[in-house]
């Protein structure tokens, strides 16, 4: 690449973006490798004097000082897990079907449908918080992996589909007509030849739904008001009491939430940017 | 094998556009049968409907004894090579060329031995563990013959199957692929926009514009005896000179322009029907090469030029030519290439030593006896 005078520029702009983010993931770190009285010294301190792991070792219910959700952690780091990857298979399988109906069939009101559909991304989703918990309510959903998983597929589908639809329009019709000459039939087309070339696409809106399921708070906190269902979003927060807030174990917990997409965005961005990108690109 | 029988096919689009008219062609056993035309002029939509990628709204489509008509595509045995050539990315090129037989539930060791043998045609051996996006275009053309001849296919259908390669690998593919249909014997049909490619890889050419089979023969026919303007403006590159121009009384002389030529009596009787048009306006037609520079000495029809651009080419040289006959514009022909034909009037083929200057006026000796006439209203050749 070219250097230009100005790269100089580009080089702080980027160190301050990534200090901007970064940072605060640092200082959750930080904080939850400290005892409480070392985090609350003043002036604060940038490195733990000594690394204390007690705080890990109390929100996941073992040693002196477990917290009052002692255990809570673990379980809500599997409710966590169970609702996004849930989550992550029905919308890929739902997207991943409709996309390819509004890609290539053709059928009447398609055109409108389908900006129907995408439109739901612009709705503000508190907006449907309280119809949802009634619906659920009435179809005895609250409370259940079920109904959390049925909500975020409902509030992922769009972009998922989306992400799908820009992965087959980019798939030129030639090939899969190709496919039907050498004598394939509908199903086997869409198996053999289709599913391949659009994996990227699967593997992008994977990724971008379960890291958005994982991220979710208001939702699984009126949905699902106790320890079997809450993720732990929900579970961090419950962390605090009303007289003391446990900093050093909130971070701690705030960094095992962390741990799992950062280590998916790690190995996989590839795919991300390969999935939102196609189509785009000849 | 077998042959394609088209009974007056027509398409028409849901939006009431009606792409193809009453298309008839027979595509015999072993034929080449190239479709040509403008772009839009229907020849790839008929394509598809032998193929059975787009239905048949009227008429019937027959492939060796079996009526094909409603039937899907996978179920017509025949084999097509796609303009973008249509590869399966995420395979290999054995398993591109493969797939049809693994479809059929062919043994492996069975399928390996035809891939090679196709391969071993189309110099692919060493190719064959590649996928489409480490593959040249010439090569990738090639792996689209592949799976098309692996199969041993009732019919070839080649949509455009060269356009998207760079002009010597086309010429070379040109070759490479009447070779291949000769030495298989399959009857194919192949869509192509290009005129050069019609005349040369066609056994039979079928020249359509506007959804309408304007002639369908030899190529040499089609350039020697166009039925109508719009085949002479088409076949042939570059393109017959096509001017307004008025025939006389008793249609022994003809004027174009401010210019006078004298028609033989030979000119009228071979084509009896131009006694109708006398004292009337026609459409006439010279191809560059019935034009050369007249002798000094020469005798035959003269007419006065001036000069606008010459063009060597080494083998022969063309000399665009300014004269004050209206020029006719062949109906449907490309607008870009009537954009390049308007500015120069007209195109004759001179000999390469022939000295000629830019601006100057020269004399040209016709061909008469060669020359094509149409009515000026319905475009149709004059003959009988």
């Amino acid at each position: 690449m070219k250097r230009s005078r100005y790269g100089w520029l580009r080089v702080v702009g980027i160190g301050v973006l990534l200090l901007w983010s970064l940072f605060p993931v640092y200082w959750a770190l930080n904080t939850s490798l400290m005892t409480n009285a070392q985090a609350q010294s003043s002036p604060p301190s940038f490195f733990p004097t000594h690394f204390v792991f007690s705080n890990y070792e109390a929100i996941f219910g073992f040693g002196p000082s477990s917290a009052s959700t002692a255990g809570g952690i673990g379980r809500a780091l599997l409710n966590s897990s169970v609702e996004s990857l849930g989550a992550t298979v029905l919308t890929l399988v739902l997207a991943t079907i409709g996309a390819y109906a509004f890609a290539r069939l053709r059928f009447r009101f398609q055109g409108f449908l389908f900006y129907v559909v995408i439109a739901t991304l612009t709705l503000p989703v508190y907006a449907t918080l309280i119809p949802i918990y009634t619906i659920l309510t009435k179809l005895g959903l609250v409370n259940t992996y079920l109904g959390i998983i049925l909500v975020y597929t409902s509030g992922f589908l769009p972009l998922a589909m989306w992400i799908m639809y820009n992965m087959f329009q980019a798939l030129p019709a030639s090939i899969e007509e190709a496919a039907s000459i050498d004598g394939a039939t509908t199903l086997q087309i869409f198996r053999r030849i289709v599913l391949p070339i659009v994996r990227p696409g699967m593997a992008a809106a994977a990724i971008i739904t379960f890291l958005f399921g994982w991220g979710q708070f208001i939702f699984p906190l009126v949905l699902g008001s106790t320890n079997s269902t809450e993720p732990l979003t929900v579970a961090l927060s419950a962390l605090s009491g009303r007289h003391v807030v446990p900093y050093t174990m909130i971070n701690a917990a705030a960094i095992v939430a962390i741990a799992v997409p950062a280590v998916i965005v790690f190995f996989l961005n590839r795919y991300i940017v390969d999935g939102i990108v196609a189509g785009s690109v000849k | 094998m077998a042959s394609i029988d088209i009974k007056a096919i027509n398409k028409v689009y849901p939006n009431g556009f009606h792409a193809v008219h009453d298309l008839s062609l027979s595509v015999a056993d072993g034929e080449f049968m190239v479709l040509v035309g403008p772009s839009g002029c229907g020849k790839t939509t008929a394509l598809r409907m032998v193929a059975g990628l787009e239905e048949v709204t009227e008429g019937s489509v027959q492939i060796g004894e079996k009526d094909v008509t409603v039937l899907p595509a996978r179920e017509r045995d025949i084999a097509m090579v796609f303009q973008n050539y249509a590869l399966y990315p995420h395979m290999t090129v054995g398993q591109n060329i493969g797939f049809a037989l693994s479809l059929r539930g062919i043994g492996k060791a069975e399928i390996d031995k035809r891939v090679k043998e196709a391969a071993d045609v189309l110099s692919l051996t060493e190719w064959l563990d590649r996928k489409p996006a480490q593959l040249s275009g010439g090569q990738r053309q090639r792996v689209a013959m592949g799976r098309a001849i692996v199969r041993e296919p009732a019919a070839f259908l080649m949509d455009e199957a060269l356009s998207n390669l760079d002009a010597k690998l086309r010429v070379q593919m040109r070759a490479e692929v009447s070779r291949i249909q000769r030495r298989l014997g399959v009857a194919t049909m192949y869509v192509t926009h290009d005129q050069t490619e019609a005349m040369t890889m066609g056994d039979r050419v079928a020249v359509m514009n506007a959804g309408v089979l304007q002639q369908c023969d030899h190529p040499q026919v089609l350039y020697d005896s166009p039925q109508n303007l719009f085949v002479a403006g088409f076949m042939g590159s570059p393109a017959m000179n096509l001017y307004e121009a008025g025939l006389g009384e008793g249609a022994t002389s003809m004027r174009l322009g401010s210019q006078r030529l004298n028609l033989p009596a030979q000119v009228v009787s071979e084509r009896p029907g131009l006694g109708a048009y006398a004292g009337r306006k026609v459409v006439v037609g010279f191809r560059p090469e019935h034009l050369e520079l007249a002798r000094a000495n020469g005798a035959g029809q003269v007419l006065n030029v001036e000069t606008e651009l010459v063009e060597a080419l080494g083998s022969e040289q063309l000399l665009h030519f300014k004269i004050d006959a209206r020029r006719i514009h062949a109906p449907g022909v490309d607008e870009d290439e009537e954009v390049a034909n308007s500015t120069s009037v007209g195109v004759a083929r001179i000999e390469p030593q022939d000295q000629v200057k830019v601006s100057e006026r020269v004399r040209l000796s016709v061909k008469v006896e060669s020359m094509h006439f149409f009515d000026p209203g319905s475009g149709d050749a004059i003959r009988a």
